[in-house]
């Protein structure tokens, strides 16, 4: 793989790793951009430290044609350690609090290294459809999932329509 | 030192410290079949390694180091020196470490079979798992000791790892690497490291520490003068120490004498060079930029050439050419419309996406209407009602007609929910009308059912009136015929006190005189 905007530094010593982040985020992004995954997107902030991504909601799921913006920190040893990872758009969700903190292993004790991006993005794509209602945040909606399905896109919905407000309100 | 460098999990270790040989032997084929059964266990013991197998041949690079007289070093790195002497060059010179081949500045494409998963660059000192996951030795080492509570997975398939430890030299999880994937390693194309200093050499990875170590000119060295202390270039460590002060003969300014050729070629205010194109004497600062824009002779395109002038010719010959270009005299102008384009496509996407939050409101109020009105709309909508008949009615005549229209009327076309709106308007009104016209029937009706029943009462309360009356004036005449007969009968005997005595013994002696009449009456109407 050539890396065009590879630094052409002098050798470093090997404890310098705060290179190696960058330049892994690098590679990261460059993978995103030139082979881009259809219904999930990201790009760095000011800093390539911080990230925004969004996801579609899957096809077949009460989330279904909806957007949700999320934020990515990494921490200096990444990606030996997992990305703090947080839902910025308000969403309804059995393993998602009000505040958009989730509930899920492979941004905890599961985290490896081989994870990146991309693979984060898809993890919560498809736990959007599959939520893990054994061990919810969110009890009342664990509980509807199964029981009033109905009720639960009502809910959705609402939820999610809090930020078409807040756009509406912000143009 | 002459060990090939396939085996590197053994030899790069940071205790055991690599040769700068880097390059594969020819005498691969060889060491690999005298060496077969060399394993891990092996190779992680580089001593033992080349005292168990036999002395190698020198390979070409080597040799050509070996026969180069102007590197003095190369004698020292002869191909049979025990390891420990590359480490002392190193020190001497104070060559760089080992050169991270993550940070390298790779020029072919990289298989993505040969990617680190981890740090997603091409492999730098492979290590294989026993679950064949190959990761680099460092990457894996580093993700292993970030593992929580101890335990120690593959980071691709979270296989146990077994027999890892945070001492590289007690590891024992790692397998032997395949040759190939080494070998195709260290075929990618990389840049020099010292890139950004000046060096152009590019070539196979596995050669680029060997090309850092011993040839690169940009290669930072001990200064020649041990007191010195400084680093200087490979390029300038033939001579004696440059780390002193000394006056531009130019501009008089007090450069370091390392830096005085870079001064001189390119930042001295005062030294003058002839542009290579016209011939001008430019200053060397200015160099370069004259030799963008300025220079007579440089070629340039014409101001239209973004929106379809193809003139190019040398600096010099623009001018009459633009005073004749058609295209150069709209540029400003076409510029100044792309600007005033831009910032209105600008405004437009705001816009679009403001009427894109608006429809999407719109769209879910209009959705929230559809779905409480398809419960109730069937039985109320008076239009459906009436036309039903209408339609079941035209269905024989033309089922053709009939179908087309009905599922028009099932779900109505509507372009927006505000014309839904007017329609229900509509209808709620037609249906309003139509109450109150069924509500004046009603009541007529009532009133003449009414008005019929009580004609009926009234004819028949004046027939039992007529009736009492054709009764009464029947008792009247008995009565009155009876009374003369009594009184015929009574007028001779006794007075007309005794009357009613005659007629009711007690009851006639207490009742007063006054009242013979309507006693007789009373009695009469009591025998009837």
């Amino acid at each position: 793989m050539s890396t065009d905007a590879a630094e052409k530094t002098a050798p470093q010593p090997r404890s310098a790793n705060n290179g190696n982040v960058t330049k892994r985020l690098q590679t990261e992004l460059m993978t995103l951009m030139m082979s881009p995954t259809p219904g999930i997107s990201a790009f760095p902030n000011d800093d390539l430290l911080n990230w925004t991504a969004t996801i579609s909601g899957p096809d077949g799921t009460p989330y279904a044609n909806l957007t949700f913006k999320l934020s990515f920190e990494f921490p200096a040893n990444y990606p030996y350690a997992p990305p703090t990872v947080l839902f910025k758009t308000p969403i309804y969700h059995p393993n998602i609090d009000f505040s958009g903190r989730i509930c899920l292993d492979i941004l905890k004790d599961k985290w490896s290294a081989i994870y990146n991006v991309q693979s984060v993005l898809l993890s919560l794509q498809s736990l959007l459809g599959e939520p893990n209602n054994a061990s919810p945040l969110n009890g009342q909606a664990a509980e509807l999932w199964d029981k009033d399905p109905v009720e639960y896109k009502k809910l959705v919905l609402a939820r999610h329509k809090d930020l078409a407000d807040e756009e509406l309100a912000g143009l | 030192m002459s060990a090939p460098n396939s085996p590197t999990l053994g030899l790069f270790r940071s205790d055991a410290r690599p040769g700068p040989l880097t390059i594969p032997p020819p005498n691969l084929e060889g060491t690999a079949t005298a060496t077969a059964t060399a394993t891990a266990a092996t190779w992680s013991d580089p001593r033992q390694f080349v005292v168990g197998a036999p002395p190698n041949p020198p390979s070409p690079l080597a040799l050509r180091a070996l026969t180069s007289p102007s590197n003095r070093r190369a004698t020292l790195a002869a191909p049979t020196l025990p390891l420990g002497h590359a480490d002392s060059i190193r020190k001497r010179s104070s060559l760089p470490a080992d050169i991270d081949l993550s940070t390298l500045d790779y020029i072919t494409a990289c298989d993505e079979n040969l990617i680190c998963p981890i740090c997603r660059c091409p492999l730098d000192k492979p290590v294989r798992l026993a679950c064949d996951h190959i990761f680099c030795d460092e990457c894996l080492n580093r993700a292993l000791e970030a593992q929580r509570n101890g335990e120690r997975n593959c980071p691709s398939c979270r296989t146990r790892v077994h027999g890892w430890s945070e001492d590289a030299g007690k590891q024992k999880h790692k397998t032997s690497i395949p040759r190939i994937l080494t070998q195709m390693l260290d075929e990618l194309v990389v840049r020099c490291p010292n890139g950004k200093a000046g060096c152009k050499w590019q070539d196979k990875r596995g050669e680029v520490q060997d090309h850092v170590d011993r040839y690169c000119d940009y290669t930072l060295l001990a200064c020649p003068e041990s007191e010195c202390g400084e680093v200087v270039p490979r390029k300038h460590r033939g001579k004696s120490c440059l780390h002193f002060h000394t006056k531009c003969e130019d501009c008089e300014q007090s450069v370091l004498r390392l830096d005085l050729e870079a001064h001189q070629e390119s930042e001295c205010p005062k030294r003058a060079k002839d542009c290579s194109k016209c011939g001008a004497n430019i200053p060397v600062r200015e160099l370069i930029s004259h030799l963008s824009s300025k220079c007579p002779e440089t070629i340039v395109s014409c101001p239209g050439s973004p929106y379809g002038c193809s003139f190019q010719s040398p600096h010099a010959d623009l001018k009459p050419h633009t005073k004749t270009c058609p295209i150069a005299a709209m540029a400003p102008f076409l510029s100044a419309q792309q600007a005033r384009q831009d910032t209105q496509e600008a405004q437009q996407k705001l816009l679009q996406r403001k009427v894109d939050v608006l429809e999407g409101g719109f769209s879910s109020i209009q959705s929230l209407l559809y779905t409480s009105d398809a419960g109730t709309r069937t039985p109320t909508t008076p239009l459906e009602a009436m036309s039903d008949p209408m339609l079941r009615s035209g269905s024989n005549n033309g089922a053709a007609s009939a179908s087309s229209t009905a599922p028009a009327t099932e779900n109505p076309p509507f372009d927006s929910s505000t014309e839904h709106l007017l329609f229900l308007h509509d209808s709620l009104r037609n249906e309003i009308s139509r109450v109150e016209n069924a509500l004046a029937v009603l009541d007529a009706r009532t009133t003449m059912t009414l008005l019929n029943e009580s004609l009926r009462a009234k004819e028949e309360m004046a027939h039992t009136n007529a009736a009492i009356n054709g009764m009464r004036m029947q008792l009247h005449w008995l009565m009155s015929a009876r009374l003369q007969a009594q009184r015929e009968q009574s007028g001779p005997r006794a007075g007309p006190s005794v009357g009613g005595g005659g007629a009711g013994g007690a009851a006639g002696a207490s009742a007063p005189m006054l009242r013979p009449v309507r006693r007789s009456s009373e009695e009469s109407r009591q025998k009837l």
